[in-house]
């Protein structure tokens, strides 16, 4: 009776999502299997399977006819990779002092990390197009990295982290014979999955940016994948459909592949994520 | 802790804070200078003092879109968490070999570009033929709602886009945090009788303030720094009658198709003290009651 | 081998707090010294200072003739065994043990051979492949010794390595750390909250609180000579029983008199006892013994009975003074029974009222 009743919810629970998900899933089904398309059969709605398979679209991608789009892929992977990079690292170690040690103006410190979450990028983008234009970086990749590689939530979040790491251990190497720096370094497999979950959320955050970019850059060669996008949907260049939504469907592969790879990272660490 | 081993908290946190100094602070300092300036970008700007708020303060547009900003960002907030945690219950019920499909399905448009994500929205979900009009207007034989450029839905588009995007992660956001209650504290309220709903409402709901908290902070800061969607839904203007224009995209086009930086930047600063004191109202509910299990 | 010296160590807090005040100690060569204290009293801060994990406000340490003040705690060659946490949870047990080693770049096959000959030492050579979260917590603080062990450090200091076992592990362990002390020439420090670990592992106990040495001495005259009054009642369990009184002389017939007990003293304690207007008398449960009214020199109603293995444990009450004795395991008693007891006068000790000084 009981069984069958935790049956019957699991049944109804599993339902209604697999419901939502087909809302929430569709327009990418729909996407992929548009990317093979012509305009014609993009907005039909039936068949929505493709006729045949036809990679007209991705070869006009790849070749750069519209936009040198396999650069654009590049510029974005490098911007993206360098941004999680500095941001983890200088945010772990950050963390790591502020979870450990007192200091004097510690706690001057520690406020004006908290200020940085609480005024986002975004609001400063302005300031921060002059700036970059007075450093002489403006359209270059640096332009759309560095200001990304202060992260003052990550800062809070692994001063949770390395909270949680008992100070014994710390103490244990250090009578083991390892420095100051080495103390450190042990600590680092320790907490692993949260650097690989944050390094995750950062990787997928730099991706999606867009407004830094758009400000930032401006030869077309120096561009990042949804720049590139966003130019051909404005542009009035009759850019086929399909070759628009094939654009977009490479653009995921980065981000849903790291997900798939490290999702139970990823999951241990949301835990851990809120407490900061 | 001891003198000797000082140099080494130094080096570790170094970088951080240089990069917070640079990238950050003089950015802020530079953004308030600048909405004290005239209006010339490169050229001899002159010092005008408040004169670019005084100006704010009579521009209907910008009450406009600090009036949008906010109510768009607090119909994200409201109704974004109460639909996650609802789905983050639901996923806890369903067969475990289905979660990792369910929870795939839910994040793809998490891991989306939001760009991409505004245009299919665009072609998937508006027009006539658009699946939102097709699945619940056509069968109420109501007529067809263009989603973006009809002024009383511009918003809610936004706020579906929202929810769209970030309903995948908050979901599991909360899942963690549910799996993260230990059940005892379960066992022992429903020992004292508990029904269903008393026990999320006495033992999940205060137990899950701080991801609640978290989440809320999460969704307003977004929704405040939103400017893809609005970009590409209503190509970068406020879309007819100005009724999808937001603070950022405000900004942006004051600066960027005006060239008047000095109003600018004013705009951004005259809405920063209302975030932040938003975010920490918000954040300071999540600290409060802090419960032991975090 | 050398000698672990300490000299005037004080620790200050900022806000004034002195977590040890003037604190001097010499460990000999192959002897262990146990340090006991309540929680707060600066012991662990002592063992923090010497292994170079906090740094003392004045005072020196030395190895020999070696000054370690100001040393960084890797240049110390000193081991501790912490509490608990100290494994980590990423590596095997025989990875653990070869942690310290590999910082110090032993060679491979050297580390391999001598952490099987000290896991075999420590009964451990069957969990070296396993990770901390697998073994039982006596296994882990095992591995933690082997980790100590291979340093080959000059000095050991243990910080309550024991407190978080059960019963029976503890007693293991204590037996393990005695053997090994016999086996190496080192000095040891070992700090505990547990009387019963510091008088059966330590060659001299050092008593510690709020930061001051209480006594220095050998177990057995920490039991009966302590020093001032917060030895006497912190050592034993339950501590010395306190009943502060006056000497009254009438000729030769000298007396000590208390609210609650008055029994007669020697010539010479009343000699010695005479320059002083209050004292206290300190005996302890054993050696008050059941009596009869005529030689009775104290009463108490029984008000709880804590039945041991070996005897009985007695609280008792006269007249708002609260005291404990023991008696033989099978005496029988009640609640509420009002029962006579006598005073071994050699085992009484005497201390000064107002500075609580040991005076005889």
């Amino acid at each position: 009776m009981n069984h069958s009743r935790k049956h019957i919810s699991s049944l109804s629970a599993t339902a209604a999502l697999a419901f939502l998900c087909v809302i929430f899933a569709y327009p990418f089904v729909w996407m992929f299997c548009s990317g093979f398309k012509t305009d014609a059969e993009v907005f039909a709605l039936f068949p929505l399977l493709p006729q045949h398979f036809d990679l007209v679209h991705y070869r006009g991608l790849l070749s750069g006819a519209w936009i040198p789009y396999p650069r654009l892929f590049l510029n974005s992977l490098f911007i993206a990779s360098l941004e999680t990079i500095f941001a983890t690292a200088f945010a772990c170690g950050a963390g790591y002092v502020f979870a450990k040690f007192d200091f004097r103006f510690k706690k001057t410190l520690f406020i004006l990390a908290v200020a940085a979450v609480l005024v986002p990028r975004q609001a400063l983008a302005l300031p921060l197009f002059v700036w970059m234009n007075k450093l002489s970086l403006l359209d270059t990749p640096w332009s759309v990295i560095l200001p990304g590689t202060a992260s003052g939530v990550g800062f809070l979040y692994f001063i949770a982290v390395f909270r949680r790491l008992p100070d014994p251990l710390l103490d244990m190497a250090r009578c083991e014979g390892a420095g100051e720096y080495r103390v450190f370094l042990s600590t680092l497999p320790l907490i692993k999955p949260a650097l690989i979950a944050f390094a995750l959320i950062q990787f997928v955050l730099c991706w999606q940016e867009h407004l830094i970019p758009l400000i930032m850059l401006s030869t077309q060669t120096h561009l990042t994948v949804t720049l590139g996008l966003a130019s051909l949907n404005a542009g009035n260049l009759r850019v086929p459909y399909g070759l628009l939504l094939a654009g977009c469907t490479l653009t995921l592969i980065p981000t849903a592949l790291f997900f798939v790879l490290a999702h139970r990272h990823f999951r241990s660490a949301l835990a851990s994520l809120t407490e900061a | 802790m001891s003198a000797r081993t000082k140099p080494l908290p130094f080096l570790l946190m170094a970088p951080f804070f240089a990069a917070l100094f640079v990238f950050w602070l003089i950015p802020v300092f530079k953004g308030l200078w600048l909405s004290l300036q005239s209006d010339e970008l490169f050229g001899d700007s002159v010092f005008v003092g408040l004169s670019h708020y005084r100006d704010l303060m009579h521009d209907g547009r910008f009450w406009h879109a600090l009036r949008n900003t906010f109510v768009y960002c607090g119909m994200a907030v409201i109704l974004i968490p109460p639909f996650a945690l609802a789905l983050a219950h639901l996923l806890k019920h369903t067969y475990r070999r289905s979660r990792g499909l369910i929870q795939f399905c839910l994040m793809m448009p998490g891991l989306t570009p939001p760009l991409v994500l505004a245009l299919l929205y665009v072609l998937v979900f508006n027009g006539p033929h658009g699946l939102l009009n097709r699945t619940f207007l056509h069968p109420l034989g109501l007529p067809d709602i263009d989603w973006i450029r009809d002024p009383r839905f511009i918003k809610a588009s936004l706020v579906l886009l929202a929810l769209w995007r970030w309903t995948g992660f908050i979901t599991l956001l909360f899942l963690s945090g549910l799996e993260g209650i230990p059940r005892s504290y379960y066992d022992t309220t429903r020992a004292e009788g508990a029904s269903a709903w008393q026990l999320f409402r006495h033992v999940t709901l205060p137990l899950l303030r701080p991801v609640t908290a978290f989440v809320a902070a999460l969704l307003f800061l977004d929704a405040f720094a939103l400017f893809e969607g609005a970009y590409v839904l209503l190509g970068g203007s406020g879309g007819s009658l100005d009724a999808g224009l937001l603070l950022i995209s405000y900004s942006y086009l004051t600066a960027f198709t005006l060239g008047s930086f000095g109003s600018a930047a004013a705009i951004a600063f005259a809405s920063l003290p209302l975030l932040m004191t938003a975010l920490w109202f918000i954040l300071s509910q999540g600290r409060h009651r802090k419960p032991a299990a975090a | 081998m050398t000698r672990l010296t300490i000299e005037n160590v004080s620790k200050l807090y900022p806000g004034g707090v002195a977590a040890l005040k003037d604190f001097s100690l010499e460990i000999e060569e192959g002897e262990l010294v146990a340090i006991v204290g309540p929680s707060g009293c600066g012991k662990s801060t002592l063992l923090r200072i010497i292994a170079g994990l906090e740094e003392e406000t004045s005072g020196k340490v030395r190895m020999g003739e070696r000054f370690l003040t100001g040393l960084p705690p890797k240049e110390r060659n000193i081991a501790v065994v912490f509490q608990s946490y100290t494994l980590m949870p990423h590596l095997t047990a025989a990875e653990n043990m070869a942690f310290g080693m590999r910082l110090r770049g032993t060679f491979r096959n050297q580390r391999e051979e001598k952490i099987r000959a000290i896991a075999k030492t420590l009964g451990i050579e069957g969990l070296l492949n396993r990770y901390p979260a697998e073994i039982s917590g006596g296994e882990r603080q095992r591995v933690a010794l082997g980790r100590a062990i291979l340093r080959e450090p000059d000095a050991f200091l243990f910080d309550e390595p024991l407190s978080s076992l059960d019963a029976q592990m503890r007693l293991q362990l204590r037996v393990e750390i005695q053997k090994l002390h016999q086996r190496l020439g080192t000095p040891m420090l070992f700090v505990t909250h547990d009387q019963n670990e510091a008088l059966a592992l330590g060659d001299r106990v050092v008593v510690l609180n709020q930061g001051k040495i209480q006594q220095i001495a050998k177990p057995d005259e920490l039991y009966l000579k302590p020093a001032n009054t917060f030895v006497a009642s912190f050592i034993g369990a339950p501590g010395m029983n306190l009943f502060p009184g006056r000497l009254e002389s009438n000729g030769n017939v000298h007396r000590f008199v208390s609210s609650s007990v008055t029994f007669p003293l020697t010539p010479s304690q009343a000699s010695t006892l005479r320059t002083y207007s209050e004292v206290v008398a300190g005996i302890r449960p054993e050696h008050l013994n059941l009596s009869h009214p005529p030689d009775a020199e104290l009463r108490g109603t029984v008000t709880a009975i804590e039945k041991q293995f070996d005897q009985t444990c007695l609280y008792l009450e006269n007249e708002n003074v609260v005291f404990t004795a023991k008696a033989a395991r099978n005496i029988s008693c009640h609640l509420g029974d009002v029962l006579q007891w006598s005073v071994a006068l050699d085992n009484t000790a005497f201390f000064d009222a107002i500075t609580g000084e040991l005076i005889l």
